[in-house]
């Protein structure tokens, strides 16, 4: 198992090489000239010019991706061209809170969605069962930046419970220690602060968790269906084991092997929806920088973000894979033998 | 196990056998074919009759919307702008006057071919490459995942924003852009099915009595699988319309004045506080579809799937 | 009917919340960014804007989000009225005297003047703020040449006396230093110790002082206790990020924020029937133009019977709600140089059917941005939209192209359209920064493509002319000129339109688009 993981590692190279070339060729063909946008309306063809020529812009693209890669592998990955400021600062000010938000959706996701899939699925056919199933078709048919408009004018602005947009309210200055916006403020030592957090946290976690909530009940549901039905189990409870231990012990333990691939699956998307539910509740997080990044044509924030975005996805990759192995044992990883 | 290899050795006999255990709502008095039996299974399911006839009914609006709407869904008129619902505009006006009631009626032929098309673009390629990146494990396996590990390492909604700078707007494209997005989730989805399922007992007999690798995939590996694919692709149609939907209301997509869902969205944006109705009726419309396209696949999956049945 | 069918489908998103578990106990209390009983002097101002700042070093920045932070910090020699883009000094003592050659301003500087990090602002600081926008200039200053190409040099006379020297004669340049970008002084101090960037840790001489900024999220700014001048009103001022317009207004109105800006017109009649806040209406330094590319569409008669085929008027009302002027002319009226006399080719359907079936034109080419922009906040889509369908009718047919505003720079360069939509926010309140936009070579800013000797030759010849009526003269022939031939049809200006609660007195919401805070109070 350890040769495995090792190995897998090592396969992260590769894929990190390949994202890196893909996004750089994009960008350095597709995207708009950043320029004209990085020096305003008042710039000169002249100036323009000498910017594209101080910023490397001027080389042919393999001299450029050469570059690039010699500047990551020492950690450096330039600075911003719009604002000047060192990439790994800007992506390090606004990454924390993308992930705090995303494992809190994740978290939520997951809980609830086994719970309501394995709930349905054993309640087969009853009003519980087709409220969950209903409300499942609701979440994956909803677009998350419409509902997280509603979701804004009913509980921001019509019932006034919760806080509209933001991570926090203007009056409170928090000290940035891991740039956690919740762990900031647990930190803080300021019970306030914390509740503060939370209640600006509510909207924008459900909305993320929506989709994937849905997503996750609806696989739990067929997958435990499935082994609910295999002959084991109907052995099981012939046997007399009591129906607790047979859903949690045989059906579920079977059934998630889907499961675990969903969840795993829609971490790496959550990060896809975290652009537009940040853009609707303006959460200061990566996935909306990202794309007016991109949007900017600011190569090298881009580039470094989506880099740091494929590593986490690769290793969540590998964590599922090696979740398999424990699993379902009649996946071998050591050796490959059939 | 056992259950696995006569599921291999004769799968009517296996269903018909499920059938009677489960005390199945279908009686069968003869033999019937596949798309028969799915067919009564699909009747018996009333969320999915009513997804189906849903759908039906768009596909009619999408072939007669233009027809049928009581104006047309491009013209601007100033004079009759930012009306809220009423008899003469049931979904009201927007900014520019144009009826949102035939907008959105125009509209819906451009999610219905965005989402059917991208699915099965997608659908075609992600399941080649997974089944025989699955299989076949090894260099192949290896190569096409880290490919897939690539583009899905990018977050989607970048990668289609960039595919859509580079082909530019249009349907066609925008089908391409997020087609190809959603290429390795069916791959991912279709190998770790083949994961599970290749080392099952009932492959390995096929293989011992010399059966060919793309006959082993074709015919006793995919047909295991198919359950979980279709799963995927009922939420897969969905995804395809609520992306075209993301890309439109960021705004990229189609060309205007193009009645597309999203596009209208993303318009409304700003006047959600003041002309609400202009973001309420587009969104119910798309929920509406992407809704139907579950409900029925739902339906299908229970359909084709004869151990979920009831 | 609207309110009913909202209050359904918000009842059903209710209970999906709900079910999701949204009903969670911890709704009990709203969050307030107030600070109950305290002394006004202690108030806490949150104003709330559409984007994060750029950066927060006014010379390596051009963004309107900076601009209203970075005003609060530094200050420049000149400043402009409370109103208007009048100029009065402000780290200068008084108005500079100006050589009679028109090259040399003399500037008397104010004594005891701190930056924020202690440094003293004296000429040396002068020169050196110049000379790193001239001499020292890198590569990406937007503003350092518009602002300081005419200047030759700087020569300090003595610690508060500084001549700047000019190397032709420029009217516009006093306007240009009062200028939110490249005109402010920094802390020479402070830029040796970052790098010569200050885009993180800003340090002026201004009535706040800079706190902490959160990317994306706030910016805060502390009052500088040892101001040179009256102290600002609010103990500190807090610059949110909200980027959706509609989370905007919420903000205001369920009282977690005090101000914002960038109000969708649709909104205004729903905000002013709200008896806690204030909407405040101010004329917008800016045009909304749609451009005719003249080096494809060469025949002026084909332009004008284009513009007599639009209804500008029906337009402008219809888009902007009544919250943009129609444009009679391209600089705003209240800038020096406007003339009511200058009248755009006017709505004319059946002569502009007439002339484009003559001259055979039945397809044109538009492309379009497709954000909303300060000076027209229907976005360009919209308008873009709008003139097909009013050209539709003439029998012309438009295909348009839309793109992200950046994108769009690159395709307007580019050259590739018979029609363009563009716009412009004045820079410093001289006529110039408008007119001059038709003579520019540089093709991001010309976008008509106007290469007209005569309309060139009036421009030169008042940028060297004097403040005054002769001056304003030339503009107006310039203007008079533009729309005979038809080079641009002006659409609109566009207001600013910002609101506060009611609770917040002497907020003023400048042509330049920024706004002073230190002066705004608030009652608790």
């Amino acid at each position: 198992m350890a040769k495995y993981i090792v190995k897998r590692l090592l396969m992260l190279i590769p894929v990190l090489l390949g994202v890196s070339f893909i996004v750089f060729f994009l960008l350095r063909v597709c995207a708009p000239d950043p320029a004209p946008v990085v020096l305003g309306e008042h710039a000169t063809e002249e100036a323009m010019d000498e910017w594209r020529e101080a910023n490397g812009l001027n080389d042919s693209i393999p001299v450029q991706y050469i570059e690039f890669i010699k500047g990551a592998l020492t950690g450096d990955f330039g600075n911003s061209y719009y604002s000047k400021t060192p990439v790994f600062k800007e992506i390090m000010s606004r990454f924390p809170a993308t992930a705090e938000l995303a494992v809190v959706a994740i978290i939520i996701a997951s809980l609830l969605g086994i719970l309501i899939g394995v709930g349905t699925a054993v309640k087969k056919n009853s009003i519980f069962d087709n409220m969950g199933m209903l409300f499942c078709l609701v979440g994956v048919s909803v677009p998350i930046f419409w509902l997280g408009v509603l979701m804004q004018i009913l509980f921001a602005k019509e019932l006034s419970l919760l806080p509209v947009s933001g991570a926090t309210s203007g009056s409170i200055i928090l000290d940035k220690v891991t740039g956690s916006y919740l762990i900031d403020a647990i930190l803080s030592g300021n019970g306030d602060y914390v509740k503060d957090v939370i209640m600006h946290m509510i909207l924008p976690a459900f909305t993320l968790a929506f989709y994937t909530l849905a997503i996750i009940s609806r696989m739990t549901r067929s997958s435990m269906l499935d082994t609910l039905n295999q002959d084991y189990i109907r052995t099981a409870r012939a046997k007399g084991i009591g129906e607790g231990n047979v859903i949690r012990k045989h059906a579920l333990r079977n059934a998630m092997m889907p499961i675990v691939t969903v969840i795993g699956l829609q971490f790496g998307s959550l990060l896809g929806g975290a652009v537009l539910t940040e853009t609707v509740y303006g959460w200061p997080g990566i996935g909306k920088y990202l794309v007016e990044c991109a949007q900017k044509s600011d190569f090298p924030v881009v580039q470094a973000s989506v880099l740091l975005i494929a590593t986490i996805f690769v290793i969540l990759n590998l964590i599922v894979d090696i979740i398999y192995a424990f699993l379902d044992p009649r996946i071998s990883y050591g050796r490959k033998d059939n | 196990m056992e259950n696995n290899m006569k599921q291999t050795l004769d799968n009517h006999e296996t269903m018909n056998q499920y059938e009677n255990t489960n005390q199945a709502d279908i009686k069968v008095e003869k033999p019937e074919s596949q798309l028969h039996i799915m067919w009564s299974a699909l009747r018996q399911n009333k969320m999915a009759v009513a997804g189906m006839i849903v759908i039906i009914l768009l596909v009619v609006i999408a072939l007669i919307g233009d027809f049928i709407a009581p104006y047309d869904p491009t013209a601007i008129d100033m004079g009759s702008a930012k009306q809220g619902p009423s008899l003469q505009h049931f979904f009201g006006t927007d900014i520019q006057g144009r009826d949102i009631f035939s907008r959105v009626l125009s509209g819906t032929k451009y999610s219905l071919l965005v989402g059917v098309c991208a699915v099965a673009f997608s659908l075609a390629i992600g399941t080649v490459l997974g089944a025989f990146a699955g299989y076949f494990g090894g260099i192949l396996d290896s190569v096409i995942m880290r490919c897939m590990d690539i583009m899905l390492s990018i977050p989607s909604i970048l990668l289609a924003i960039t595919l859509m700078a580079a082909f530019g707007q249009g349907l066609d494209k925008a089908i391409v852009a997020i087609g190809i997005v959603s290429i390795p989730e069916y791959a991912r989805i279709v190998r770790s099915s083949i994961l599970s399922v290749k080392e099952n007992d009932y492959v390995a007999a096929a293989r011992v009595i010399g059966n060919k690798n793309g006959r082993i995939i074709f015919k006793h590996i995919l047909p295991n699988v198919v359950s979980s694919i279709v799963v995927r692709a009922t939420l897969g149609i969905s995804t395809a319309i609520l992306d075209i939907a993301a890309l439109g209301f960021l705004g990229l997509g189609v060309k205007p004045p193009t009645p597309e869902w999203g596009t209208m969205l993303g318009d409304a944006r700003t006047y959600i506080l003041s002309m609400p109705h202009m973001i309420i009726f587009p969104g119910i419309a798309i929920s509406i579809t992407v809704l139907a396209f579950n409900l029925f696949g739902d339906g299908l999956r229970d359909a084709l799937d004869p151990k979920a049945r009831s | 009917m609207k309110k009913r069918i909202l209050s359904v489908l918000l009842a059903g998103v209710m209970v999906v919340g709900l079910l999701a578990g949204c009903g969670g106990g911890k709704k009990d209390a709203g969050t307030d960014a107030s600070n109950e009983g305290a002394s006004s002097d202690d108030a806490v101002l949150v104003y709330a804007q559409g984007a994060d700042p750029r950066g927060l070093d006014p010379h390596l920045v051009d963004d309107g989000e900076s601009a209203k932070v970075t005003i609060q910090i530094y200050e420049g020699l000149l400043e402009y009225e409370e109103t208007t883009t009048d100029l009065k000094p402000c780290l200068a003592e008084e108005m500079p005297t100006v050589s009679d050659d028109g090259l040399t301003y003399t500037f008397k500087l104010r004594q005891g003047v701190k930056f924020h990090d202690g440094t003293d602002f004296n000429a040396e600081a002068v020169k050196f703020n110049i000379e790193r926008q001239t001499i020292n200039k890198t590569e990406d200053m937007p503003y350092a040449d518009f602002c300081y190409s005419y200047v030759d040099h700087v020569e300090v006379v003595d610690d508060y006396t500084v001549n700047i020297v000019l190397k032709e004669k420029y009217t516009p340049f006093l306007a240009n230093l009062a200028m939110v970008f490249a005109g402010p002084m920094v802390s020479p101090t402070a830029c040796e110790k970052y790098n010569n960037n200050l885009n993180e840790n800003p340090c002026g001489t201004g009535p706040y002082k800079f706190n902490s900024w959160n990317k994306d999220e706030k910016v805060v700014l502390d009052r500088n206790e040892d101001y040179w001048g009256e102290p600002a009103k609010c103990k500190q001022v807090v610059i949110k990020t909200i980027p959706d317009a509609s989370a905007r207004v919420t903000a205001l109105e369920t009282g977690e924020v005090d101000i914002i800006d960038g109000i969708d017109p649709n909104m205004v009649e729903q905000l002013q029937a709200n008896s806690d806040l204030q909407v405040n209406l101010d004329e917008g330094m800016n045009i909304n133009y749609m451009a005719y590319n003249t080096e494809r569409l060469t025949d002026p008669e084909v332009r004008v019977a284009l513009s007599q085929a639009i209804n500008v008027d029906e337009l402008v009302t219809g888009l902007y709600n009544g919250f943009a002027t129609k444009a009679d002319s391209i600089l705003p009226t209240f800038l020096p140089g406007y003339s009511a006399d200058v009248k755009q080719v006017s709505y004319d359907p059946e002569a502009a059917k007439a002339t484009l079936a003559a001259k055979g034109v039945t397809k044109l080419s538009v492309i379009t941005y497709s954000n909303a922009r300060p000076y027209n906040t229907a976005t360009g889509k919209t308008l873009a939209e709008t003139v097909q369908g009013y050209l539709k009718e003439v029998g012309v047919e438009c295909d348009i192209q839309t793109f992200d505003w950046t994108t769009y720079k690159d395709k307007v360069m580019a050259s590739d359209y018979d029609i363009c939509f563009y716009g412009w926010n004045g820079d410093n309140g001289d006529a110039d920064n408008f007119l001059n936009l038709l003579c520019d070579e540089n093709t991001a800013m010309n976008v008509a493509r106007l290469k007209d000797t005569t309309y060139n030759e009036l421009i030169a010849k008042a940028a060297q002319t004097p403040n005054g009526d002769e001056r304003n003269a030339v503009y107006a022939e310039a203007e008079e000129y533009l729309a005979g031939i038809a080079a641009w049809l002006p659409i609109s200006h566009q207001q600013n339109i910002t609101a506060n609660r009611k609770n917040i007195s002497h907020f003023v919401y400048h042509p330049t688009a920024t706004v002073d805070l230190a002066i705004v109070e608030k009652a608790q």
